[in-house]
């Protein structure tokens, strides 16, 4: 257990931690501008793995890693499409809307990935290998941890700002929190709720392709059923944990993933504790801090309300 | 009069006698001449587990044993009551003489063994119960070429670290790991290992994060039974293969693979069945684990492909001479099935 406190285990944990977050994190930027728009989308799991999918057909259909990342992103648009038509248009209850295309999304991609492979050899691929940035990577420590990662995790952290700076300092971003917290606001002035909320939601469902991207593509050789695994509620979660800001949602996802580096660490080390209850530490942790939240909660007013005009 | 009454009764009586004698017999071996199987799988036959069981299904095809025109037809992953209900349709069609359930299905026979007396069904792998009768219960262990790959980690390795990572710790997970640390202690006694349960089938993300995290306490071979080698592609490590030769999937990283043969157990099978059909020898499904060993072809070492050439020379010779052993018996794998621990410092 000492060993954990090694330099070249803790820069491992961290680095870990990094990698852990990325698709997380372009997820739940993604989701919580579809959630600050009011639309409840629990389909971040299916537009995850969704994404996931069309990367790994992007990859090895062409070959090229960025290309498969435009797949993934346009995988979401769709799915994006779809949510958008499902809960501004027709009017579905969110939470069935999202269940019922996490299940879509489960059947239809292992019925793809069977077309595609049909009976040959599953195709595998390299994906992205780490990108240092010059001069800051050979910095000790914070080098090897925040600047030896791969190019999309760099990205992820810049969409906090990104995110945070689109929702609370420009129109569109007054525009959207006013979706979720007073749609009829818009209605009145004449400005079209719909067409907000699908540009909100395919948004935000794009950005959650792409998380789905990045864990095909960074951390994987090929595609298995239900690939995202789980990955969409721990999204969900953080959401809810970080009170719908998006520093909340970036603490908590940097816990989820600090939480879940240490516990595989401390695996692979032997700790003397049961390994399962160290696979459990993230998930619970995520419950604990559901309690809490609960009392102060920043959730939009109008989440998951469908707007009619009356 | 009364003679004639006795051996019209007695003609009759041999009449009789004649006839039960003929329903209890077996209807006259009409040698059957096709094998039709349905398969469930349990994880896709892109997958080693599922899809080396469907190669020996073809190699079968191929062999034709008894003259038999062997047909099949396979599930997309199903578990639970959703096999359940596969299992029973195919049943109930008729048209299937073996149902082949490839992972833990044995709560699923249980219910339909008994109205099925016919159909030989076939359950594989840990978490089953052996249920006898018309249920026979298929074991796989590869602990014997995952003790020769083992040895050549061992050998092979600089930092004297090997690592494995694995999905749950099942009892035909633990006997490949434990052997594999055996057969690297067997030629490196100071060596020290590492293992991590990714508690998942399938989560090739998880599995990468557990497989950098034991690089970076040093290992520098590693069993991956967790279906992922990009990090040790990565960090341009050897990584060993599961249950298939995976080889294909990095071929500059996977320097061997553990194989899963199905042939032996597919034939016993098959020879079971045959006997039933043709001479009524009543089934008679093992209640214990049962398994072929690497001598037998149950399992198999894969080849080195194009890495053969980063093996030196007297290593391979080595290695291969390991596998001799346990070919000609003169070397037994101990059978550890007990959970590995980590012992890497």
């Amino acid at each position: 257990m000492s060993q954990l406190f090694q330099e070249a285990i803790l820069i491992s944990i961290l680095a870990s931690t990094l990698r852990i977050m990325t698709p997380l994190l372009f997820s739940a930027m993604g989701e919580l501008v579809t959630q600050r728009a009011g639309i409840w989308n629990m389909g971040v799991e299916g537009t995850m793995l969704m994404g996931a999918f069309a990367a790994y057909i992007g990859v090895t259909a062409s070959g090229s890693l960025w290309l498969a990342v435009l797949a993934g992103v346009l995988a979401g648009v769709l799915m994006g499409v779809v949510i958008a038509f499902m809960t501004a248009t027709m009017r579905v209850d969110h939470f069935i809307a999202g269940l019922g295309l996490n299940l879509l999304a489960s059947g239809l991609t292992l019925y793809w990935f069977q077309s595609y492979i049909k009976r040959r050899e599953q195709p595998t691929f390299s994906g992205f290998q780490n990108w240092p940035i010059p001069g800051l990577a050979d910095i000790p420590f914070i080098g090897e941890v925040l600047f030896s990662q791969r190019l999309l995790t760099y990205l992820a952290l810049l969409c906090v700002p990104a995110i945070w700076f689109l929702l609370y300092r420009t129109r569109y971003g007054l525009e959207l929190r006013c979706l979720g917290e007073n749609p009829k606001a818009l209605d009145v002035k004449g400005l079209s709720v719909p067409a907000r909320q699908y540009a909100a939601v395919i948004f935000g469902s794009a950005m959650t392709a792409l998380g789905g991207s990045f864990l095909m593509l960074g951390f994987s050789d090929r595609f298995l059923a239900d690939f995202s695994a789980g990955r969409g509620w721990i999204v969900i979660v953080a959401l809810i944990a970080g009170n719908w800001a998006p520093k909340g949602v970036l603490v908590a996802i940097v816990a989820f993933a600090f939480l879940e580096a240490l516990a595989t660490h401390m695996q692979v080390l032997g700790a003397p504790v049961p390994h399962q209850l160290l696979l459990a530490l993230p998930y619970l942790a995520s419950i604990v801090i559901l309690m809490f939240v609960r009392f102060r909660s920043g959730q939009p007013a109008r989440l998951g309300v469908a707007y009619m005009r009356e | 009069m009364l003679s004639k009454l006795i051996s019209k009764a007695a003609a009759f009586a041999a009449a009789l006698l004649l006839a039960m004698l003929a329903a209890s017999l077996p209807a006259k071996a009409q040698k059957p001449d096709r094998l039709s199987v349905a398969v469930i799988l349990s994880a896709g036959i892109e997958n080693g587990w599922d899809g080396t069981f469907i190669k020996a299904l073809e190699r079968a095809k191929e062999a034709a044993p008894h003259g038999l025109n062997i047909s099949w037809k396979y599930t997309e992953p199903l578990w639970g009551d959703d096999a359940g209900d596969a299992m029973r349709l195919f049943a109930e069609s008729g048209e299937y003489d073996i149902i082949w359930a490839h992972s833990t299905y044995s709560d699923q026979v249980k219910k339909l063994k008994e109205e099925f007396p016919e159909i030989l069904f076939v359950v594989v792998g840990s978490g089953n119960e052996g249920l006898g009768g018309n249920q026979y219960w298929v074991y796989k262990r590869v602990h014997e070429p995952a003790y020769v790959l083992g040895t050549l980690a061992g050998k092979m390795t600089k930092t004297g670290v090997v690592g494995a990572v694995g999905t749950y710790p099942a009892d035909d997970v633990n006997d490949e790991i434990n052997a594999f640390f055996a057969g690297a202690k067997s030629v490196r006694p100071d060596l020290k290992h590492s293992v991590a349960f990714i508690e998942s089938w399938y989560d090739p993300a998880k599995a990468a994060e557990y497989t950098k995290a034991q690089i970076a306490t040093g290992a520098d071979f590693i069993l991956q039974l967790a279906n992922n080698f990009q990090p040790c592609e990565e960090a341009k490590i050897y990584c060993f293969g599961n249950f298939s030769d995976q080889n294909s999937f990095a071929p500059k990283t996977v320097l061997s693979s553990t194989e899963a043969v199905w042939d032996p157990d597919l034939n016993w099978i098959i020879n079971e069945w045959y006997a039933h059909k043709t001479e009524g020898k009543a089934y008679d499904g093992n209640k214990e684990k049962h398994w072929f060993p690497m001598a037998e072809g149950g399992s198999a070492v894969a080849p080195f492909h194009d890495l053969e050439s980063a093996v030196p020379e007297n290593v391979r010779a080595e290695v291969k001479a390991v596998e001799g052993k346990i070919m000609d018996g003169s070397l037994e794998v101990p059978l550890d099935v007990s959970e590995p621990k980590t012992t890497a410092k």
